[in-house]
C-alpha cells in the first residue's frame, strides 16, 4: 500500500513568494506546479525556479512534489530532466490516459536516475486521471508499474470538460469517476487522492465535499489554497468516535482471544474481520499521522 | 543596431528580474530596495552563478524586490538559457 498523503498543496511554480510560504502550510505533501499555474511563456522560468527551490529551499517535515506538463506537451521531458535529479518524493502526471503515458514517463524517470546515480525507483510517480478515456483506463493504469506510484489522483476540472458535465457543489458530475477511480486504486493497492476544491471561500461546501470524498474512499486530496488546508485535512483524519470504535473493536479481539471465543459481538452488533480490518485501518492512519507531526 | 536582451522573473515580491544582454565582457548592475544591506550578496550570487556557469560575455542587470539566493540564481539561470536558445524578449 502506497503512503497515505491527506492534503496535497498546490503552489504555482513560477511564484516565490508562494514558495517562500511552504514551510508554514500544515500539509503532508508540497506539489509545486509547473503545468496549468504557470503560462506558456514563463515555463522555462518556472522550471528553473523549482530545480533550484527543491536543492536550496528547506520545506522540513513535508513531502515535496512536482507536477509536470502532460505528455502531449513540449515540455514534459525538459521537464523530467530539470526535476527528476532534485529527488522529489514523486512526480505528478497530469491527463494521464493509458498505461502507456505512465511507461513513458517511468521510462525517461529511469534513464535520468541511473545516470545520476540515484537508486532506481527513487522518484516516484502520481497519475491523475482527468480525461473520460483516463477514467475508463484506471484500473490499467494503476496497475502499471504499481511499484512506482505514490498514488492516483483525480483532477475534476478538465474531466467535467471532456464529458460536458456542468459543476456543481454537489459533485454529481463526478460521482461516477470519483467511484470508478477510488475502485482502480484500491483494487492495484494504491492510495486515491481526490481531485481540488476550487470555490477557496466556500468552507461550508469544502466541508461536505471532503465528507463525501472520505466517505467515497479517498485518503485525501489537492489543496489550491492555504486556507483550505486545516479544515480540509482535519475531515480526512478520523474522528474521536471513530477512533474510540476502533479501539473497542481491537480490544474486544484481543479479550476474545484471551477466552479463547471465536465469534464475538460488540454493542450488540457482530464484529467480523472487515469491521476489524477498518479499525486497524483507522488506528494506523492515527499512528502515522501523529509521526508526521512528530517529525514536523 | 539595437542589442537583444534575455529576461527573466517577475516584479513581485520576493522575486526579481534579470536581464541579460550580450557584451564583449561581464558587467553587473543591481538595482534593489535592500541594496545597502544585501547588495554585497546579491552580486556574490550573480558573480557565483556566472562563474559556474563559465559565462564572460554578459551585461546583468539585477531589478531585486526582495528575492532570496535560490530565486536569484533561479532566474539568473534561466535568463541564460533564454541567451543560449537565442530565445530574446
Amino acid at each position: 500500500m502506497s503512503k497515505i498523503r491527506r492534503i496535497l498543496m498546490f503552489i504555482p511554480g513560477n511564484s516565490p513568494a508562494m514558495i517562500n510560504n511552504a514551510p508554514i502550510i500544515d500539509a503532508d505533501t508540497i506539489v509545486f506546479d509547473l503545468e496549468d499555474s504557470v503560462a506558456l511563456e514563463d515555463k522555462a522560468d518556472a522550471r528553473f525556479l523549482v530545480k533550484e527551490t527543491l536543492l536550496h529551499f528547506e520545506v522540513p517535515g513535508k513531502d515535496v512534489a512536482v507536477r509536470i506538463n502532460g505528455i502531449s506537451t513540449d515540455f514534459w521531458m525538459e521537464d523530467l530532466r530539470a526535476i527528476v535529479p532534485c529527488r522529489p518524493a514523486f512526480i505528478q502526471l497530469p491527463k494521464t490516459e493509458r498505461g502507456e503515458d505512465l511507461l513513458k514517463v517511468i521510462d525517461l524517470i529511469e534513464k535520468i536516475e541511473k545516470k545520476e546515480g540515484i537508486p532506481v525507483g527513487t522518484v516516484q510517480v502520481c497519475p491523475i486521471i482527468e480525461t473520460a478515456l483516463g477514467i475508463e483506463n484506471a484500473f490499467q493504469i494503476a496497475m502499471t508499474k504499481t511499484e512506482r506510484l505514490a498514488a492516483l489522483a483525480l483532477g475534476a476540472e478538465d474531466l467535467i470538460a471532456d464529458i460536458s458535465g456542468i459543476r456543481s457543489n454537489e459533485s454529481l458530475e463526478i460521482m461516477y469517476a470519483r467511484q470508478r477511480l477510488v475502485n482502480a486504486a484500491r483494487a492495484a493497492g494504491i492510495s486515491p487522492s481526490d481531485t481540488a476544491f476550487i470555490n477557496v471561500d466556500d468552507d461550508e461546501w469544502l466541508v461536505k465535499d471532503c465528507k463525501l470524498s472520505r466517505s467515497l474512499g479517498f485518503d485525501g486530496r489537492a489543496i489550491i489554497s492555504p486556507r483550505q488546508v486545516k479544515l480540509a485535512r482535519s475531515m480526512y483524519l478520523p474522528s474521536k468516535k471513530e477512533i474510540d470504535y476502533a479501539k473497542a473493536v481491537i480490544d474486544a479481539i484481543h479479550d476474545a482471544k484471551r477466552r479463547g471465543r471465536g465469534a464475538i459481538t460488540l454493542n450488540g452488533k457482530m464484529v467480523d474481520e472487515p469491521i476489524v480490518k477498518r479499525a486497524r485501518a483507522v488506528l494506523q492512519s492515527i499512528e502515522e499521522s501523529e509521526r508526521m507531526v512528530q517529525d514536523e | 543596431m539595437q542589442v537583444k536582451a534575455f529576461v527573466s522573473g517577475t516584479l513581485e515580491s520576493g522575486d526579481v528580474i534579470i536581464t541579460l544582454k550580450t557584451s564583449d565582457h561581464v558587467s553587473v548592475t543591481i538595482q534593489s530596495a535592500v541594496q545597502s544591506l544585501y547588495g554585497d550578496l546579491i552580486r556574490k550570487t550573480v558573480d557565483d552563478t556566472l562563474a559556474e556557469n563559465k559565462v564572460r560575455n554578459v551585461e546583468v542587470f539585477v531589478n531585486d524586490n526582495g528575492a532570496r539566493d535560490f530565486v536569484i540564481r533561479a532566474r539568473l539561470l534561466a535568463a541564460l538559457e533564454k541567451k543560449r536558445r537565442g530565445d530574446s524578449e
